[in-house]
């Protein structure tokens, strides 16, 4: 099966590395679908990728919960900013 | 409207910065330029050793771009600069850099006081202190996003 590419900043990053790869089908998987599957590889990753305030990228763009990421696209999950 | 924004991943000197923004700024009336520096202690008192900023490799230098620009359409500024550290920096050191330029002095202190608090919960960056207790991330608090909020956008 093909695979996503998924990269983690913030503090997801301790929870999940700063990168991995997830089994996705050729037609692809929703961010909601991502992040489902993400929470179900340990308790503290669920509370984590569930949690309000986490964006999500596919290609560098914002998207929303519904958009699909497929096989060879890059997403990624960002914990919440804090510049300045 | 000339807006200038840099990732630096050395030490800014803000002297320098604001010397050759006011050098440039020929024909406004004001300046209005922030300095933030990191502090020495963490929200517990504790000492810190190390900041840590990570940034994306391609979205930061964008969210930087996007808020130079939206200030300065805001508050029709003449010139904005926002220089912002990424990696390791040192307590006392200075974070980041925000200068804007206006005919009148109103606009630009409006203008800079929206960069901070758009840098604050839109700059595509994560905290992270570092002391003798460990290491903590440091997310943006509510004051923090009501700050943002304020300006309407």
């Amino acid at each position: 099966m093909p695979v996503a590419r998924i990269g983690f900043y913030g503090s997801l990053a301790d929870i999940f590395g700063r990168e991995r790869e997830l089994a996705s089908p050729a037609e692809g998987r929703t961010i909601a679908e991502l992040r489902t599957a993400l929470a179900r590889l340990d308790p503290e990753g669920e509370a984590a990728i569930l949690r309000p305030g986490i964006r999500a990228a596919i290609d560098d763009r914002f998207v929303g919960e519904e958009a699909v990421a497929l096989p060879g696209q890059r997403v990624e999950f960002m914990s919440p900013l804090s510049g300045g | 409207v000339a807006c200038t924004t840099r990732l630096a991943v050395g030490p800014i000197d803000a002297g320098a910065e604001l010397a050759e923004f006011v050098a440039a700024a020929e024909g406004d009336g004001a300046v209005v330029s922030f300095c933030g520096l990191a502090r020495g202690t963490a929200s517990d008192g504790s000492a810190l050793d190390w900041l840590h900023l990570e940034h994306h490799p391609r979205l930061t230098a964008l969210s930087l771009q996007a808020i130079a620009q939206a200030g300065a359409e805001k508050f029709a500024l003449s010139r904005v600069c926002v220089v912002h550290r990424c990696g390791a920096i040192r307590p006392g050191e200075t974070i980041v850099f925000v200068a804007a330029a206006s005919p009148h002095r109103r606009a630009a202190f409006d203008g800079a006081n929206y960069l901070m608090d758009r840098l604050k919960t839109d700059a595509l960056f994560w905290k992270r202190e570092e002391g003798p207790g460990g290491s903590r991330w440091i997310e943006p608090t509510d004051a923090d996003h009501a700050d943002a909020a304020r300006w309407g956008d």
